[in-house]
């Protein structure tokens, strides 16, 4: 007796160069996987610097003017893939409005030693998906990964 | 305790299936009314007056606002004067009545509810809140928030283990209820199995089937029920049957064995199903419970198809289809000696399951076909619900090459536990396809049936995590 859906998946058994592996929570609480290749974006930010004015008695022995107290910095990576067809934009674009999404941090060794994840945050924003004539269309988003831990004080 | 539950958060399907699975993130709400005190109203000089079950008087006083539930009288009135067993109330007199008088004077009341989740068969305290009645009694308990804020979203599998049970963002849940206020001294309602939903972590959409709760997502299992002395004794014949006790033969009872006497060793078929429901063109699942063997054995046949001999106790089963006579499907009990003399055996049970299900349950997915991509974990989520407690279950993955064909299958038994329902995540490996493998058609199935007569009961016994079950009964300072 068949006690659910016949659902299928899709099997692609090509290798992939640069992999980005993400998992994210849907809405019904089941997750959902996605493997972007080839080619990403790697940016970096860094802000909300907190400097303080350090008071000079003496320039010949003064080390600074001011000094760093905090700052704010991570890296943003943004992903895409080209010519999906509807499913797999459909698909891919439930990351926008997930509440967690995990990115692979061992894609070599997770079978070895256990999956190791890393919660980002894909940017949110206005995306534009795929026009209602077309039948492919091109995604790309942001990922925000963790800040990185400075000695702030 | 004069709280009663009138409606929980449960989706009746059909008359077999109902659905007790919520998404947490929408509202779960039990509704029910409070009713103080049974009361039958007269006219006392044209005016109501309200007469108390003997010694529940002490329960008002004059100046008190109390409400009426009862007849033609639903509304406040205050009391006026008291004599006797009853009081006498500023509303005028229209007719005789009874119902429920719920009393104003009870300063403060409200409903203490503990929330408790069903872990390993036993309660364990996840929540606490309060919640305030409206003057006519009526009331709602809302799980959701105290749901939601004891909710985490780890997805733990390890991908090596074909199953992971997902505890964190869903299970079972059932509460206990005390009504409160300034000076009252009143004890927990008892747990109720009724009570018993289940949640999981989703958030449903607008026009959904079924709203908030998830039936479109939970397995079912289609039974055609429980079968119990449908069945006639088909003939002695050489041999004969009889009950120890002399009492006419039941067959299909928890109590009553069949006996068989025999000289020869010989095959008798003692008993068909008089069923008329089973339909031509359908698969069955028959199930049979045997205890009390001895000297015998037993085999279900249908037309021509026959089971093995049965000749130990347990649960037996045997997949029928198309065959007996043209209107259904009928099969029989055939008991057979196995040694000379005095022989023994009771059916205890006997369930039969349709193969075709009525209900698919879904994944825990829109509609989309997601990808797996190879060297890397891939899972599918879905409910492992109360309403499969009996059966085990089998993964199903059909094999497709890239023009459609069909590239061979596999059937992997699930090793569920049936004292945790909760959201599983099921593994989708690539170790076992076969070259040329495109897409991959996965499903769950009935595999076999691993006890009938399920108690969906659970054990009222709570670790107490922060709590000891005493009363608070001083609540003037809330």
């Amino acid at each position: 007796m068949k006690l659910t859906e016949t659902k299928r998946i899709r099997y692609d058994d090509q290798c992939k160069d640069n992999p980005v592996f993400l998992r994210w929570l849907n809405t019904l609480n089941g997750w959902n996987y996605w493997l972007f290749s080839r080619n990403q974006f790697i940016s970096f930010s860094t802000g909300s610097e907190v400097v303080f004015e350090n008071p000079v008695s003496n320039l010949e022995t003064a080390e600074s003017f001011a000094e760093v107290l905090s700052v704010m910095a991570g890296k943003g990576m943004t992903v895409g893939c080209n010519g999906l067809d509807r499913n797999d934009i459909e698909f891919i674009k439930s990351i926008l409005y997930s509440i967690r999404v995990q990115w692979l941090f061992n894609p070599d060794k997770w079978s070895t030693e256990g999956c190791k994840w890393v919660t980002v945050r894909p940017q949110r924003g206005n995306f534009p998906l795929i026009e209602t004539k077309e039948e492919r269309a091109d995604i790309s988003l942001t990922l925000i990964f963790p800040e990185i831990n400075t000695q702030n004080q | 305790m004069s709280l009663q539950i009138t409606s929980r958060p449960i989706t009746q399907l059909d008359s077999n299936n109902k659905s007790r699975w919520n998404a947490a993130f929408e509202p779960i709400i039990y509704s029910g009314v409070r009713r103080d005190m049974s009361c039958n109203i007269i006219n006392n000089g044209g005016y109501v007056n309200v007469i108390l079950p003997s010694g529940a008087i002490s329960n008002v006083a004059v100046g008190d606002i109390v409400f009426l539930i009862t007849g033609n009288y639903n509304q406040s009135a205050t009391i006026t004067s008291i004599s006797g067993n009853g009081f006498t109330t500023n509303v005028t007199f229209t007719q005789i009545s009874s119902g429920y008088v719920n009393f104003g004077g009870r300063k403060n009341y409200h409903i203490a509810v503990e929330l408790y989740k069903i872990v390993n068969n036993a309660y364990v305290l996840l929540a606490e809140s309060v919640f305030r009645p409206l003057f006519n009694g009526s009331f709602s308990l809302d799980m959701k928030a105290m749901i939601k804020r004891n909710l985490t979203f780890t997805n733990d599998n390890n991908y090596t283990a074909t199953i992971t049970r997902d505890l964190t963002s869903s299970g079972g849940i059932n509460f206990r209820m005390k009504e409160m206020w300034q000076g009252s001294n009143n004890n927990w309602s008892n747990f109720q199995d009724a009570d018993v939903t289940y949640y999981s972590g989703a958030a449903k959409q607008l026009r959904d089937v079924y709203g908030s709760n998830l039936a479109a997502y939970v397995p079912m299992a289609t039974d055609v029920g429980l079968f119990n002395g449908n069945f006639r004794i088909h003939g002695a014949g050489n041999g004969f049957l009889f009950t120890k006790t002399g009492s006419p033969i039941t067959l299909i009872s928890g109590s009553n064995c069949v006996y068989y006497y025999s000289t020869v060793i010989t095959e008798k078929t003692v008993v068909k199903s008089t069923v008329t429901s089973l339909q031509r063109g359908t698969e069955y699942f028959i199930v049979a419970q045997l205890s009390n063997i001895s000297n015998a054995r037993v085999k279900i046949t249908v037309g021509s198809t026959s089971s093995i001999w049965f000749n130990t106790n347990g649960l037996k089963t045997l997949k029928i289809t198309d065959a007996g006579s043209p209107a259904s499907i009928d099969f029989s009990f055939t008991i057979e000696s196995t040694v000379n003399g005095y022989n023994q055996i009771a059916v205890k049970y006997i369930k039969i399951y349709k193969e075709e299900n009525d209900f698919k349950a879904k994944f825990l997915m829109d509609d989309y076909e997601p990808t797996l991509f190879t060297g890397y974990p891939f899972d599918l989520s879905f409910i492992h619900s109360d309403n499969i407690a009996d059966i085990k279950v089998s993964r199903i993955r059909e094999y497709f090459k890239d023009n459609g064909d069909a590239n061979g299958s596999s059937t992997t038994a699930l090793s569920t536990l049936t004292t945790n329902f909760a959201v599983n995540r099921m593994l989708v490996d690539e170790s076992t396809f076969p070259a040329l493998t495109k897409f991959i058609d996965v499903s769950l199935e009935l595999n076999a049936v691993e006890k009938v007569g399920y108690s969906k009961g659970y054990v009222a016994s709570y670790t107490a995590v922060g709590i000891s079950p005493v009363q608070n009964n001083n609540v003037s300072d809330l």
